[in-house]
């Protein structure tokens, strides 16, 4: 272990008076403290309004679901991953065996893999995805019927197509399909970056995409808010939640003027949260948001359905608060995370692996990480009882708290007009950065301290003792473009032509998208034909080009 | 570089990574620290990296990178910046970065490495000590 450096030694800090997030705290809590919430009105029991304590009644709602991200390369060496982890138990918050799918960056944005200005990153952080032909590549073995199918797909929903249209092939009814996509590129701007088309463009697609399921898929999950991403792009707790509050809004909305029903839309809607190192806050932040998101469904959009005001929680436990140093703390790290997901009453959890600083994730890292959970799920016994830490004066403190923060963000955000106009007018992402700027001056002090990198660092980089993940973006590059021009040869060129003529005066005419989208992918049309057509008819966004204000208000 | 010139710093990134924490972060503590900051955007490739390095008569590219494509980018980008007679402009990198790549960094003639959540100082100092160094020639 590196000496700590005499000359500034770096001062024990007192205890922190506030949580990560920003939320007062003392040392000890009492009845005192808690003394204004009512149990019924407040809290209440596990499964019942509004659902501060998890949605389903007694332990039946601790599940651990544990599906790692996976993806790269080739669509079969995905396939090869996939087969590898279902071995090791990977399966969906309902305990089905199940996969989360990456796509590379390339197919994300639109461009196929012979695109030379993508050379570099075809099947990088996911496998390419040009056609149904790799989407059948990927799964290839695996059965639809009884498999939760999870696959992380930005808009458009390019990706659910070619999943459908497989199902088509084999004759699996679309009713019998089980399973979830992101279906969220609105938190593009905020978390993870992907800008595809400007705000209004991305809700008309999402909001297509939820019409579609809502008429054929009833299993099928269709639009879970990306709120992991704008944590690890540098979100405070409440800032997740209520950002992530503020876009589902937006959706619901959104939905609604095109007639959906918000009994029959709502079973599709899950957010997909981060769960990071702050305990104690993460266990608040998950139970207040239920109840925020409980009475906004109640109240605000009139659901009617007990059902409906269920906030379905995703969580993935947090990869940027793993650092490159002593990697293999990095395990313990998660598991603490997963602790505190499962106190929380997540509806599914996936843990994260330790080489996230490094690389993509080695196949020993992400069985590592699976089987993280295992341990927790099958020694512990934490998942006997329903919300364990209730009635705990700080934990309930915490909790309404938290759940005043979230209020406060979400009556800002109304009052500029939603989550599109927060968005358009740089407020959120500002917001972000300013969070961003203040914790690197606390590390940089020394008053936020984590471990291996400001203090207790290694005397030396330490990445000889695991081992990296590598790829040659180039060979996947020359592999797939030899399959798209055996493609484009091959394929009815005569119906790509006439359904590509179908899309866009479908995307013009502000038409229904999904339908002739399966339609395309049964016929082979590529990733690039399609988005090509909805950058044209739709706009790009061009707030990628962020304005250099945006970071300057701190 | 005359001493009372403002160190000047394009933040750049480039194809279709997207992770900006990081520069957002340098965006703001950078220009804290007396020195000027320039933002490419999103979607870059080496070739606009550079043009935009020499119209904006950089000192520093600080090139960030989160899908593992960091050697060849900074290949591409050291070539152009030679080709183009600008090898007065330093590269550094920075983000999922594994210190086995180091040296080789080093050798392409790459001026600084940083890996995730590198503390803002250290990388403060590094541009510090990178000019005094200059300013001394």
């Amino acid at each position: 272990m590196k000496k700590e450096p005499q000359g500034k030694p770096p001062q024990p800090q007192e205890a922190s008076k506030y949580t990560s997030g920003g939320i007062p705290i003392k040392g000890v809590y009492t009845p005192q403290d808690i003394k204004d919430l009512e149990y019924d009105k407040d809290i209440g029991d596990p499964g019942g309004y509004p659902f501060t304590r998890g949605i389903y009644s007694g332990a039946r709602g601790i599940v651990f679901g544990q599906r790692p991200v996976l993806g790269y390369g080739l669509p079969e060496e995905t396939n090869k991953r996939i087969k590898y982890l279902l071995q090791f138990g990977m399966a969906s918050p309902s305990g089905m065996p199940s996969y989360n799918l990456t796509m590379d960056m390339t197919s994300a944005y639109g461009f196929d893999s012979d695109d030379p200005r993508m050379s570099q990153w075809v099947g990088v952080s996911g496998p390419p995805c040009n056609s149904i032909l790799d989407s059948e590549a990927i799964l290839e073995g695996i059965p639809l019927e009884g498999v939760y199918h999870g696959a992380l797909s930005y808009a458009p929903n390019w990706r659910v197509a070619h999943y459908i249209g497989i199902a088509d092939n084999r004759s699996i009814p679309r009713s019998k399909l089980i399973g979830a996509t992101l279906n969220d590129s609105l938190h593009g701007p905020i978390g993870e970056g992907v800008h595809l088309f400007p705000p209004s463009g991305c809700l008309r697609l999402i909001v297509d995409t939820l019409k579609f399921v809502t008429a054929e898929m009833p299993y099928f999950r269709a639009c879970d808010v990306q709120a992991y991403s704008s944590r690890e792009a540098g979100c405070t707790a409440p800032q997740e939640a209520a950002f992530a509050i503020a876009d589902m809004i937006e959706v619901v909305q959104g939905c609604l003027k095109k007639g959906l029903d918000i009994d029959e839309l709502s079973s599709h809607l899950t957010f997909f949260f981060a769960c990071s190192s702050d305990f104690f806050e993460e266990v608040a932040k998950f139970r207040a948001a239920r109840k925020v998101w409980a009475q906004i469904m109640r109240e605000r959009f009139k659901a009617k359905n007990d059902r409906s005001l269920r906030m379905r929680i995703q969580v993935k436990t947090s990869a940027s608060t793993l650092p490159a140093q002593h990697p293999l703390l990095n395990i313990y790290r998660s598991g603490v995370q997963a602790l505190s997901a499962i106190f929380g009453g997540a509806s599914g959890l996936n843990i994260t692996c330790m080489d996230e600083a490094y690389s993509a994730p080695t196949e020993e890292a992400a069985r590592i990480a699976l089987l993280t959970g295992k341990v927790i799920e099958h020694e512990t016994g934490i998942g006997n009882v329903a919300d364990p830490l209730a009635g705990s004066y700080y934990v309930e403190y915490l909790t309404h708290e938290m759940e005043k923060a979230i209020w406060e963000y979400l009556e800002k955000i109304d009052a500029m007009g939603g989550y599109i106009a927060a968005l358009e007018r740089g407020y959120l992402q500002r917001e972000i950065a300013a969070t961003n700027v203040k914790q690197s001056y606390d590390l940089d002090s020394g008053k936020q301290v984590i471990v291996g990198l400001n203090r207790f660092q290694p005397e030396k980089d330490e990445d000889e003792d695991i081992e990296i993940f590598d790829q040659d973006p180039m060979i996947t590059y020359k592999v797939m473009s030899e399959r798209l021009n055996k493609l484009r040869a091959e394929r009815d060129n005569g119906r790509v032509k006439e359904l590509l003529a179908e899309f866009r005066e479908a995307a013009r005419a502000d038409g229904y998208l999904m339908p002739i989208m399966v339609e395309a992918a049964k016929a082979h049309c590529t990733t690039a034909e399609i988005f090509g057509i909805l950058k044209e008819e739709l706009g790009e966004d061009r707030s990628c080009l962020i304005p250099p204000d945006w970071f300057s208000t701190v | 570089m005359s001493s009372n010139k403002k160190v000047r710093i394009l933040l750049a990134k480039a194809g279709p990574d997207t992770h900006v924490r990081g520069l957002s972060i340098l965006m703001v503590r950078l220009r804290d620290a007396g020195m000027e900051t320039i933002y490419s955007g999103l979607y870059q490739t080496p070739e606009t990296v550079v043009a935009a390095a020499i119209q904006e008569d950089v000192d520093f590219i600080f090139l960030s990178s989160h899908l593992g494509r960091h050697m060849a980018l900074a290949e591409q980008i050291m070539a152009l910046l030679k080709e183009k007679g600008a090898e007065h402009i330093s590269l550094a990198v920075g983000g999922v970065i594994p210190p086995r790549d180091f040296a080789r960094l080093k050798e392409m003639g790459v001026k600084g490495a940083f890996q995730p959540h590198t503390l803002t100082s250290t990388v403060i100092d590094f541009v510090r000590s990178q000019t005094t160094e200059v300013t001394k020639k």
